[in-house]
């Protein structure tokens, strides 16, 4: 007697490929957001806007 | 939201694995005619039809439809004979065409609901035991012949092959013709040869076979018991299916010549 447990063996690398979608993805919109939306000062690319800037100056 | 979706899938995949584990570890094991059980579980019997087609391009689309046929009972045993009884199909080919008819024993628990047992067994493979002559001769004289018993676990028997210059091989197959109850033929290579031999090929399953999965609308699809219990493309059980032998000449540039032949099944209600 055997017993099979039918489940798909796929599963694992889709959520390894998920994990890896996700974490892609939302790092592209963090980059996005500081980039074009969020306050100057909060951001890198604001802070080094600032900076040159003032250095122009 | 794809991915939300996927995220999702994992997680319940991952719960219905823990669920079956579970399960695997309530089943003592098969005695006599029946399925001992570890602790009384709520368990209702059915039967569960799960159809996957092709609709257009990659896309396909997957049916399915559950027959309850008993009241749920509070049992620690389940009758083989309901099994036997009803029989089984399960059809898979490449492209996700696929068909899946199987009794179930449903668990309603509510530590395991939606947990069903099934049980498959090679004295529940639906064909008739005979002998088969068939013969197949080509317009350029190439000429094979065979001599196939068929059995309940089993397909054997001899080729000869008299080729002339055109033929490449000869070939043995089962196959089942789609029409209204599988979605679309299934063709399953038996053997292929370029001589004289003798064959053997062991029907699905080669033992007694308790398989465990959970059910909902989705899931499962028939390609996954077909990767579960030996791989595309998979025939087993020819419940309520014609089953046929094909036997072909492979004429390279001057298309195949074949004959069809029909097994014997048994009627089963």
């Amino acid at each position: 007697m055997r017993i099979v447990k039918v489940v798909s063996r796929r599963s694992r690398f889709r959520l390894f490929l998920a994990i890896i979608t996700s974490t892609s993805i939302l790092s592209v919109l963090v980059y996005a957001g500081f980039y074009t939306d969020a306050p100057q000062e909060l951001g890198y690319f604001g802070l080094v806007h600032n900076y040159t800037c003032s250095s122009a100056f | 939201m794809a991915l939300f979706i996927i995220i999702l899938a994992q997680v319940l995949s991952r719960r219905a694995y823990k669920i079956l584990s579970r399960v695997e570890e309530l089943i003592i094991g098969i005695s006599g005619d029946k399925i001992f059980l570890r602790e009384p579980l709520l368990i209702e019997y059915g039967v569960l039809k799960i159809v996957s087609r092709v609709v257009s391009g990659k896309f396909y689309e997957i049916t399915s439809d559950y027959v309850r046929l008993s009241e749920p009972v509070l049992t620690d045993r389940i009758d083989l004979s309901f099994y036997r009884e009803r029989g089984y199909l399960v059809l898979a080919d490449h492209g996700a065409r696929g068909l899946v008819v199987l009794p179930v024993a449903m668990i309603l628990d509510k530590r395991y609901y939606g947990a069903c047992i099934t049980y498959i067994g090679s004295e529940m493979n639906d064909l008739v035991e005979g002998e088969y002559f068939l013969k197949v001769e080509s317009r350029y004289g190439d000429l094979v012949y065979a001599l196939v018993t068929v059995d309940k676990k089993m397909i054997s028997g001899k080729i000869v092959f008299k080729k002339r210059v055109k033929a490449r091989s000869a070939r043995l197959s089962m196959l089942i013709p789609g029409g209204t109850v599988a979605p679309s033929y299934v063709k399953k290579a038996i053997i292929e040869t370029t001589d004289d031999t003798f064959f053997t090929y062991r029907l699905y399953p080669d033992d007694q076979v308790i398989a465990l999965f959970t059910y909902h609308r989705y899931f499962p699809v028939p390609e996954i018991f077909a990767e579960e219990f030996g791989g595309l493309p998979f025939i087993a059980g020819f419940h309520g299916v014609d089953v046929l032998l094909r036997l072909t000449i492979d004429l390279p540039l001057h298309g195949d010549v074949h004959r069809d032949y029909v097994i014997k099944r048994k009627y089963s209600p």
